[in-house]
């Protein structure tokens, strides 16, 4: 055995403890300071805390703010942590469709009403929203394939969801634009106009009435001529030239061909006739 | 899903709350009655200084070999500790801590007065005594006792100041080895020598 193992053999038998060189040292050097120097060293450590006494530090678990401000953190955590949870499995963009969708109902059935009135009128405009509507449908059918290159497992498929979600939702927006954008031409006149000619008397609304006025004028012109004829009937010729002077100065655009029409052109010549 | 992430943050927040419970569970330890006396407790200090003072003592004495300058660089480290109490930070054993306070205080106090620590004897200036002859079996085990210490403060600085940890503190190699500022082969190599060292005496 070599003197270096040797050395390292004696040093492991020191390391392991209790050698004989240990012993020997511990046997001899018992030395202390002295009584003295203890009493100088203690009143100085006792001197220094008294003199500047610190702020004692509170420990979290013991100061008593402690438990509320647990409390509140674990409650802002559960919060934080749902809010993120719902966000990212979509619940909150599901939510927020519904409300969307539950607030187009309204306009979207009083939408209902003119266009069933006038389908025709309404029909061109449609297609037209149609058509622009699947156009930006293409444009959405990229987004998903980018997802899915970049998403990872799980997270790829909880991706294509919300995307979809928001898709459908953008689709819904942009109908309901749409279908607004046909209710503004609907509410046209010459729209209007097309819904009176075409509409029942009994679905039409307000506006459709509105839009009926120059057709019950045209009626009551008519109902007037019919009177002055009876009268030209009945032989009294005076009334009747007094009542076509009135209607001529109350209607100067109405056709003289037109009152022939109605009056008839026997009656109608008697008149002028005088 | 989100009840485990709830239950995940919970136990987290348990074992953040025990692990602080049991910092105090150890309320003896150096560590904890250094903090205690950091904040002012001075009953703290004083079972602290009762528990160290020889070993911190005997370290001073045999590296330096004078008592009235031992003592005087004992009181310097123990005023040290003190004035440093406010900024004690748990980081390493507080043996270590204290004993590099006194490694380092000792080297200071050399440097400024340009003394070279120089060993009393050399090796060969040892006498050893004819262990043939007949001397009573006390004067034998004073003569014994007398070569170690004698083998002892001819010890290198360094080697001697290995062993001194080693036996005053009881440390691991490797926290000697911290505390002086050294690898551990160093400190092993020198532990080794002057075991080899002191062996000789044994023997003889």
């Amino acid at each position: 055995m070599s003197n270096h193992e040797q050395d390292d053999k004696a040093l492991d038998e020191y390391l392991e403890g209790n050698s004989e060189i240990s012993k020997r040292y511990r046997a001899e050097n018992t030395e202390g300071p002295s009584s003295s120097l203890d009493e100088k060293i203690l009143s100085a450590a006792k001197e220094a805390v008294t003199e500047s006494k610190p702020k004692p530090r509170i420990r979290f678990h013991k100061a008593p703010w402690a438990k509320p401000v647990s409390i509140a953190a674990i409650i802002t955590l559960s919060v934080s942590l749902i809010i993120t949870m719902q966000q990212e499995t979509g619940q909150s963009v599901m939510s927020d469709s519904k409300e969307i969708n539950g607030s187009l109902t309204t306009p979207a059935k009083k939408l209902v009403k003119p266009q069933s009135i006038s389908a025709d009128a309404v029909a061109p405009v449609m297609q037209d929203a149609e058509i622009k509507l699947n156009n930006d449908e293409t444009s959405y059918d990229i987004a998903p394939d980018e997802a899915a290159l970049g998403a990872v497992g799980g997270y790829r498929e909880k991706m294509q969801r919300s995307k979809a979600e928001l898709e459908a939702r953008q689709r819904s927006e942009r109908k309901l634009m749409f279908k607004e954008k046909a209710r503004n031409e609907m509410e046209k006149p010459e729209v209007l106009e097309e819904q009176a000619l075409f509409a029942a008397p009994a679905e039409a609304d307000m506006s459709s009435m509105a839009a009926m006025e120059p057709v019950s004028t045209s009626s009551e012109q008519e109902q007037l001529l019919l009177e002055i004829k009876s009268l030209l009937e009945q032989g009294q010729l005076e009334q009747a030239k007094e009542k076509l002077k009135l209607f001529r100065e109350s209607y100067s655009d109405y056709s003289e061909e037109a009152m022939k029409e109605v009056i008839g052109e026997e009656l109608f010549g008697m008149i002028n006739s005088d | 899903m989100l009840f485990n992430r709830m239950y995940l943050c919970l136990f987290y927040l348990l074992s953040v709350r025990d692990k602080l419970h049991l910092m105090d569970t150890s309320i003896d330890s150096d560590e904890a009655l250094m903090l205690r006396y950091a904040e002012g407790d001075a009953s703290a200090f004083e079972v602290l200084y009762l528990r160290h003072k020889g070993p911190v003592y005997r370290y001073m004495l045999k590296l330096c070999h004078n008592e009235a300058i031992a003592e005087e660089l004992f009181q310097e480290v123990w005023m040290k500790l003190i004035n440093a109490r406010e900024n004690y930070v748990v980081s390493a054993k507080f043996t270590t801590y204290l004993y590099r306070l006194a490694h380092n205080h000792f080297i200071d106090h050399y440097r400024k007065q340009n003394i070279r620590i120089v060993p009393e004897q050399s090796d060969e200036a040892i006498e050893v005594t004819d262990t043939d002859c007949d001397p009573e079996q006390q004067v034998q085990m004073e003569q014994t006792i007398d070569r170690f210490n004698q083998i002892l403060n001819s010890l290198p600085q360094e080697q001697r100041e290995v062993f001194l940890l080693k036996e005053e503190t009881e440390m691991n190699l490797q926290e000697i080895a911290e505390t002086i500022g050294i690898n551990y082969e160093a400190a092993k190599s020198r532990l080794r020598y002057a075991i080899n060292k002191l062996k000789t005496v044994m023997e003889l």
